[in-house]
């Protein structure tokens, strides 16, 4: 028989579910902490690193370009040269008007080819580095989420335990009342009989007194012969 | 001597049943009251049962991860085991003591009502 000390084991080894929904209490407080303290990510011109979204090759792209309006611009003086040869004015002053005005027109489509592809490849920087920095703010905000949610999962599965141990502890409570009530019972169920042993004397008392009460009609009549003394005439004289 | 008178008297003549039945009684009473007050000396109060500590050490489990204060016993003294295994208090001890206190602070009293008690503890 166990005494009211003793206390049985869970069978397996099962953590204490009380230290386990208060564990979960404290770690979804300090994730819900975190959270509120989140600040997403700021999307600045500042904050964007355009520089590391700079096409690597836009040196080489642009030197390509140039060289093939080089070799055009080459091309166009071959061809002015023969075209002057053939009418007789290599060399003249038509020939060196035309030659300064080709060449003035390629320096300037040959800056304005620069020109563009500078502001292309650097537009395209500036998109690349905005994309990425609100895939970071999207990705922030999302983890902030997913936190919340855990922090909330757990708050639910702390208040879950919490609520399956204090059910098992109530039943415990239930149940052992019930056991005490029985042993109460029987100690009230002795202590009746303990006092009948003990008010056995007074209860045959009382039957015995009750049995001894004086029956009626058990009066006898009898007759003495009376001498009157002297008293009695003194009496006599004084009832008149 | 002449002069005297008959004067006629009525007297209860009980049987001889009833007077001895009376005289018994009497004897059975005088008997009785020299019994005088018989304590109990058993269990009053059942004790708590395994199933409520195991409940009472939960609740002590449950506030002390929650950080908040436990209290290791019940406070009630140690319960006494008897002849079925029921473990229960008695209120004798206590009855005991309090005749005790009575007859240090009041013997007079104490000794007066000792003398209708033949069972009275003399401590």
């Amino acid at each position: 028989m166990m005494t009211p000390t003793q206390t049985t084991q869970p069978v397996m080894a099962q953590p204490n579910v009380f230290g386990t929904s208060s564990g979960a209490l404290n770690t979804g407080v300090g994730t819900a902490t975190g959270v509120a303290g989140y600040q997403p990510m700021m999307v600045t011109p500042g904050s964007m690193n355009t520089q590391a979204y700079m096409n690597p090759y836009q040196q080489q792209v642009t030197d390509v370009t140039m060289q093939q309006m080089a070799d055009q611009q080459a091309q166009a003086m071959n061809t002015l040269d023969a075209q002057a040869s053939a009418a007789g004015a290599f060399g003249g002053s038509r020939h060196g008007v035309a030659m300064g005005e080709s060449m003035g027109q390629y320096a300037d489509a040959q800056a304005n080819a620069l020109a563009n592809l500078n502001y292309s490849g650097y537009t395209n920087a500036q998109n690349m580095a905005m994309q990425g920095a609100l895939a970071n703010q999207q990705a922030g905000l999302a983890g902030a989420g997913l936190n919340l949610n855990a922090a909330n999962t757990l708050g639910n599965l702390s208040n879950l335990g919490f609520g399956q141990g204090m059910a098992i502890n109530n039943q415990q409570m239930t149940q052992g009342a019930q056991i005490q009530a029985m042993n109460q019972a029987l100690i009230d169920a002795s202590k009746a009989q303990y006092a009948g042993f003990t008010g056995q004397p007074a209860q045959s008392l009382a039957m015995l007194l009750g049995g001894a009460q004086v029956p009626t009609g058990s009066t006898t009549t009898g007759s003495q012969t009376y001498n009157p003394g002297l008293f009695d005439f003194l009496s006599l004289g004084m009832s008149f | 001597m002449s002069g005297g008178s008959t004067q006629t008297t009525q007297q209860v003549q009980l049987p001889q049943y009833m007077e001895d039945l009376s005289k018994y009684a009497t004897e059975q009473a005088m008997k009785g009251s020299q019994i005088g007050f018989v304590p109990y000396i058993g269990p009053d109060v059942a004790a708590f049962t395994p199933m409520q500590q195991a409940a009472f050490d939960g609740t002590n489990m449950a506030a002390s991860a929650y950080g908040m204060p436990t209290a290791a016993t019940t406070g009630l003294p140690q319960p006494t085991t008897y002849a079925n295994g029921m473990q229960g208090y008695s209120s004798y001890p206590l009855y005991q003591q309090s005749l005790a206190s009575l007859q240090k602070a009041n013997p007079t009293q104490y000794g007066l009502l000792a003398g209708y008690s033949a069972g009275m503890p003399t401590k």
